[in-house]
């Protein structure tokens, strides 16, 4: 007998839970295009797990009616690892911050992703740490003053990308959260790639960094300022998508205008499916106002998952010398007992 | 009543927004009235007065006699393209100059506040709090896109706003 699943939508994944983001929070824009992409994957609501650290972008699992951790402060990453290695059944999705992911989150970010476990990790990134009330975040630009910069920031920041692509990610795309078409495509992709899809969010924290991305989510601004990525298509931007991007004779990128002697051939081509991720590190260290951002799928790749492996050789393990047994495995060895 | 998630105009009462399911049941509005007047409005409800400039060579004499003649606690000071440089307030006044009162003809350019912290006219309220809480001021530059001041508002602005918005949720309720 067969049992027809019911046919999802977004309001089946709306919580109950009172909504605590400030009034036009950027993060209400990634929760309604999340919210907007489940149902689209046929996958049974009880099979996707939204895990989260600590922040403004951690209270996200309250807000989506899926199982849920909010978890420990840069912690998610692991605990998410942690689940999918016993069901790698599920779809678990980690929300972090530029605080939580990258500061004391950094390393198990680094290792999530460098495993290419077969998870999916949104980043919103606003460049502040918005929950404790404005002080300067790893992202924070130098000079920014904050609560606890009040001369200006003095740390280099870092970029999520650099740091993702470093970590040997095999899917890498940044969005923007008001940008809703865009942002719903790319968490759909990321949803569909095999291995840790890594997704940076700019996000507008309106209260306490206001502005901070408006050259790339303002309309009549960001298409000076944006440049859309599209694999197997030239780097084009501006209103009139009279401009692009090329490499010059020093290998580095620059800003051109078409017409006059240079055409779309000679732009830069974007390659998401290259084996060598140093076009998605160029691409990922072009930054306003020196050049247009790229938005899109920097690197898509397959490598071997990570989760996929991890449960191969349990089953090889199992095959050879059987389920095992944890009391025996905990009494075997050396042990002691203490009276 | 506008959904928090996806700003759908649902009719008063709703349960669940129509647009996306998300519950309205704890959404309280007028229990936070203060946050949400704070963060939905932006400076532009705030009207901002035209800015009275000065560029930096003038003579701080002059900044002083325009500030007194027209009533105002600041001037903003630009270049000759007409960007903002700095910003010369009555408290640069008290603490800069009053120990220098014989250099009235310098350029008010010594006695200014530098790279003065601005907010732009999408600026939440909050926003506009939250910079002269950080830095103490009681004056924010408006600028453009192109850092060219269109305005200037004080924390007077604001609580004459708060006042007014305080007022109609009493006539409301």
């Amino acid at each position: 007998m067969t049992t027809e699943l019911p046919v999802l939508t977004a309001k089946d994944f709306a919580s109950d839970q009172e909504l605590r983001w400030c009034p036009r929070c950027g993060d209400y824009s990634i929760l309604a295009q999340f919210k907007k992409m489940l149902p689209t994957l046929g996958i049974p609501q009880e099979n996707f797990v939204v895990v989260s650290g600590i922040g403004c972008s951690s209270r996200f699992p309250y807000y989506v009616d899926t199982y849920g951790f909010h978890s420990i402060h840069g912690r998610a990453p692991a605990i998410a690892s942690g689940i999918k290695g016993v069901r790698p059944d599920l779809q678990v999705w980690v929300i972090t911050g530029d605080g939580d992911g990258l500061s004391i989150g950094g390393n198990h970010l680094m290792h999530a992703i460098r495993r290419n476990i077969n998870l999916k990790i949104i980043l919103f990134n606003n460049q502040i740490y918005g929950l404790t009330k404005g002080q300067y975040s790893p992202t924070s630009p130098i000079g920014k003053r904050t609560k606890s910069t009040p001369l200006g920031s003095i740390d280099n920041p870092l970029s999520p990308l650099s740091v993702a692509i470093g970590s040997e990610a095999s899917f890498v795309a940044r969005s923007v959260d008001v940008d809703t078409k865009h942002l719903t495509a790319i968490l759909h992709r990321a949803a569909h790639h095999e291995g840790t899809a890594f997704i940076e969010v700019y996000q507008d924290c309106n209260v306490f960094n206001s502005g901070a991305f408006y050259y790339a989510s303002k309309k009549g601004v960001k298409e000076e300022n944006v440049v859309y990525l599209e694999h197997g298509k030239p780097l084009i931007f501006g209103a009139n998508r009279d401009k692009g991007i090329r490499v010059n004779e020093g290998n580095r990128p620059e800003v051109v205008e078409l017409g006059s002697g240079i055409s779309e051939d000679d732009l830069l081509f974007h390659d998401e499916k290259a084996d060598e991720p140093s076009l998605a590190f160029l691409l990922a260290r072009m930054r306003h106002p020196e050049f247009p951002e790229p938005v899109g799928v920097f690197r898509s790749v397959e490598r071997p998952v990570y989760d996929l492996a991890l449960d191969a050789q349990v089953n090889e393990a199992i095959a050879e010398q059987g389920p095992g047994d944890l009391e025996t495995l905990f009494s075997s060895g050396d042990t002691w007992t203490v009276e | 009543m506008l959904c928090p998630d996806c700003s759908f105009d649902n009719i008063e009462g709703m349960d669940n927004c129509e647009a996306c399911g998300q519950s309205l049941v704890k959404f309280d509005p007028s229990g936070g009235e203060l946050e949400q007047t704070i963060s939905r409005h932006t400076i532009g409800v705030l009207c901002p007065s035209a800015p009275l400039t000065i560029e930096p060579q003038e003579p701080v004499a002059t900044a002083i006699a325009t500030m007194s003649n027209h009533h105002v606690g600041c001037l903003l000071v630009v270049d000759n393209r007409g960007d903002l440089v700095g910003i010369f307030t009555e408290r640069d006044v008290l603490n800069r100059f009053s120990s220098n009162r014989r250099r009235l003809a310098d350029p008010v350019g010594e006695f200014m506040t530098d790279a003065p912290m601005t907010i732009s006219d999408d600026d939440s309220i909050a926003y506009a709090l939250h910079a002269m809480d950080l830095g103490g001021y009681r004056h924010l530059p408006v600028v453009d896109e192109n850092n060219r001041p269109t305005g200037i508002i004080s924390v007077r602005d604001i609580l004459r706003f708060l006042c007014v918005r305080f007022a109609e949720l009493r006539t409301a309720s």
